[in-house]
């Protein structure tokens, strides 16, 4: 189909985006419905759903999509109405749906169209199970239409009491209640999209309360010939007529109704015209996405990260003149300068971190569906746990992170949770775990998928890798992570896990830069766990002097910094610990961590600074020279030249240009409970 | 028509990189030092912004440390993501190399390892090593470059 004059491929792009956003709603809220059938929130949400992804794909022309959404659309109604219960049969129908609704978008996004996928069986599917019966609804007779349209403006406008509320609200909100009327010119070889166009520029300024014809199931192309809306509205008439410039329109009419004319209105009888109703707002397209080039936003960010070294170089040049004394307006005025930038520096910050940062959920939002529906095929009884949705990462590493995660999650299921029968001898509950988790440390994210299944087999992986005894079991399994470990031989048969674990891990730290590790245990269960380095913050950190070196550790790290003294320090065996709110915390002198013990700082002065962190793993106290200032800090990511032992998350430069190291603490304090550092 | 190249010295041997690895060419300035890098980085520099470590040539090529002068230079390479600056002498020239004035067999010049030649050119009074120096870069610290 075509469209004279209007962008067909913004047009589809806008829709596939829309589509997209629509079938994760979809998706979630059947999964939802699925653990609680009856559930009054879902059932409206799915039918808005499958509401507008009707008026959306026919108005594209997608009419097989279109049909299959709208015959989901009657199966909500029904349930709506209550005339319909949903079945265990008729939810797997709904599911099956669903996924050709999936498929043919991923078709159309592939720049095809929706004509070569069959959706009769699906349909006749949902049709049976739904009592809905073979007929479908009547289409209403063209000529009853026409002679609706043609009719004088408000009079012949289908409404209900739902409209007249609606008319009534925007009364007492002050608002003007207008009919309007457009004609599409008679060149234009479709008009349905041209009216369409009007009714969608209308929605997005004024209330639209009712259309004749109807403009979301879209009819006899005829008809749109001459389009009359309903509508209330605030604004100028101007900015009314002014939405109604598109292309081979014609003929704007618009008149704004006296208290009679509004009078009549309300007081007519139910009308009897069998429209859908359109609810307010229910499938209001609201695309106000903007496509850009991650690169534009990459150099806008290089900008800001300047931006944040000339407000630091400011708020500097302001305390000098503080300290030296003399005028003291041109000191407000500075001072009122480097204040205002600084807002307006985080305020950028905040915003072009909005543009770039999504959080987590749009990824993990499809795991609930792919558990279940693998751990059907599998016969397994699952529940997934999803924590830390909101966690937001860098928009472009979703789609990289996507197939990575989601083998980890098949791979839990398939090779780690075993059979109920096997669980049962097992003496675990029949109902295998995978709990998906992420969470921002430090300088950088945290995912993990953990399951209560077998755990990975450590002979057969020492096996496989001829590893001897001289290598750990904990580092005996990070092997699955080696390069062409599954591509071996009869590695398929590998019980517990391993399986195309070394692509996992190839993918994750070629082109994230991240990391992978894994943890498992016999009988009980596996934990993968991926690091992420943070692409996009800004980490508010203290800066500390450590030996000649300055470090930061991010504030979000800290939970305070003490004084260290003698009295304050106790000794068991090599270990120092410092006494911090009665406990015991491992006191570690940050440049023995970093450049090995050495004499001199094996000595504890008159008064240290100390400075307590803290991760999930455990706290630690860190001996250093200085606390010197805190700051806001771009971090970048660091050369893997500079970081063979990972004791940093990142580096940045401050604002008179020094290069300082973020120091990875949740790496330092693992490292000390497992003991890596002799004598800390 | 060949391919350009950016000819540096370290100690009596000239060696050489496609110019098309190059990103720039600055002086030794403002290098940190960081106290966890191996022993041929000296430290790192900041770029337009970026954080660049810089590695010592001599030190990686085992020579002994020499002090600075003002013919030294660092030239930034970059890979894909990856930028590194190199610690050289000095540099020398650009040059045009044809293909066939090159010799792939990586015969032991200055003592090179091999894997780490692309190839060996007479140049009118000086042979020149081709470097593969992202091989040089990749490799661990342990491993010398030299035989």
């Amino acid at each position: 189909m075509s469209f004279a004059g209007l962008d067909d491929k913004k047009l589809l792009r806008a829709f596939l985006e829309e589509a997209e956003e629509l079938l994760e709603k979809l998706n979630d809220n059947l999964l939802q419905l699925e653990k609680d059938a009856g559930n009054p929130d879902s059932i409206n949400e799915v039918f808005r759903l499958t509401h507008s992804l009707k008026s959306e794909s026919a108005l594209l022309g997608f009419t097989r999509l279109s049909e299959l959404a709208h015959r989901l659309e009657d199966v909500f109604d029904s349930i709506r109405a209550e005339n319909l219960t949903l079945s265990r049969p008729l939810m797997d129908a709904i599911f099956s749906a669903s996924d050709l609704i999936h498929e043919i978008i991923s078709r159309i996004s592939s720049g095809q169209t929706d004509t070569q996928i069959d959706t009769r069986s699906v349909i006749g599917e949902l049709k049976q199970l739904a009592g809905l019966g073979l007929e479908s609804e009547p289409e209403e007779p063209v000529e009853t239409a026409l002679a609706v349209a043609a009719a004088s403006a408000s009079g012949e406008l289908p409404l209900k009491a739902f409209h007249r509320s609606l008319i009534s609200e925007a009364l007492e909100r002050g608002e003007k209640i207008y009919t309007l009327t457009v004609r599409v010119a008679e060149e234009a070889e479709l008009k349905y999209p041209r009216a369409y166009l009007v009714f969608n520029n209308l929605e997005m300024i004024a209330n639209v309360i009712q259309t004749s014809p109807n403009m979301t199931v879209p009819q006899d192309d005829r008809l749109y010939e001459r389009l009359v809306l309903l509508l209330s509205s605030d604004l100028p008439e101007e900015r009314i007529v002014a939405a109604c410039d598109v292309d081979l329109i014609e003929e704007p009419d618009l008149e704004v109704l006296d208290q009679k004319r509004i009078d009549e209105l309300l007081s007519r009888r139910e009308d009897g015209a069998r429209t859908v109703v359109r609810t307010s707002g229910s499938a209001r397209i609201e695309s106000t996405s903007v496509r850009v080039d991650t690169n534009k936003l990459n150099e806008i960010w290089q900008l800001v990260g300047e931006l944040t070294i000339y407000k630091a170089q400011l708020s500097r040049l302001h305390d000098r003149l503080s300290r030296r004394g003399g005028n003291e307006s041109m000191k407000g005025e500075v001072e009122r300068a480097s204040d205002s930038l600084e807002r307006i520096t985080a305020e950028m910050q905040q915003a072009i971190m909005g543009t770039r940062m999504v959080p987590i959920a749009v990824l993990f939002n499809k795991f609930p569906r792919l558990v279940r529906d693998l751990s059907r095929k599998l016969g397994k009884i699952v529940e997934l746990e999803i924590q830390g949705k909101d966690t937001e990462i860098d928009r472009t590493i979703v789609e990289v992170l996507s197939d990575p995660l989601t083998h980890i999650i098949r791979n839990s299921l398939d090779h780690g949770l075993e059979e109920p029968e096997q669980r049962r001898k097992a003496n675990k509950p029949e109902v295998g775990r995978i709990s998906i988790s992420a969470q921002q440390q430090g300088g950088k994210i945290v995912i993990e998928v953990a399951d209560d299944g077998r755990g990975l087999d450590v002979d057969k992986i020492r096996k496989k890798a001829g590893i001897g005894s001289e290598i750990t079991d904990e580092e005996a399994v990070q092997y699955i992570f080696s390069p062409g470990f599954s591509t071996k031989e009869d590695v398929t048969d590998l019980s517990g896990r391993g399986v195309g674990m070394d692509v996992v891990a190839t993918r994750i730290r070629e082109d994230l830069k991240g990391e992978v590790e894994v943890r498992s245990e016999s009988g009980s269960g596996t934990l993968i766990r991926i690091l992420l380095p943070l692409t996009l913050t800004i980490l508010h950190s203290l800066v500390i002097s450590c030996a000649g070196y300055q470090y930061a550790i991010p504030v979000q790290d800290i939970n305070e910094t003490v004084k260290v003294t003698r009295q304050n320090i106790s000794i068991q065996g090599e270990n120092e610990f410092y006494d911090y709110e009665g406990q015991k915390v491992p006191l570690l002198r940050l440049d023995s961590v970093l450049l090995g013990p050495t004499d001199e700082n094996s000595r504890i002065g008159q008064e240290n600074n100390g400075v307590v962190v803290e991760q999930r793993r455990g706290r630690v106290c860190l001996l250093v020279d200085e606390l010197v200032e805190e700051e806001d800090l771009v971090i970048k990511p660091i050369s893997e030249l500079l970081n063979h032992r990972r004791l940093f998350s990142g580096v940045s430069v401050l604002g008179d240009g020094r290069i300082i190291f973020v120091l990875d603490t949740a790496r330092i304090i693992e490292i000390i409970e497992s003991g890596g550092f002799d004598g800390f | 028509m060949g391919e350009k190249y950016v000819v540096f010295q370290i100690g009596e041997g000239y060696y050489s990189i496609p110019l098309e690895e190059v990103s720039q060419i600055t002086r030794y300035e403002n290098v940190t030092g960081v106290p966890t890098a191996p022993a041929f980085v000296d430290g790192v520099i900041n770029v337009g912004g970026d954080v660049i470590p810089v590695v010592n040539l001599r030190t990686r090529f085992a020579l002994e440390r020499v002090e600075l002068t003002r013919k030294n230079r660092v030239i930034i390479v970059q890979k894909q993501d990856s930028r590194y600056g190199l610690l050289v002498d000095s540099v020398r020239e650009i040059l045009d190399l044809d293909k066939d004035s090159v010799a792939p067999e990586a015969a032991s010049v200055f003592g090179m390892k091999s894997e780490f030649v692309r190839g060996i050119a007479k140049i009118r009074d000086y042979l020149l090593v081709l470097l593969d120096i992202f091989k040089v870069l990749s490799t661990s610290p342990e491993i010398p470059i030299k035989e």
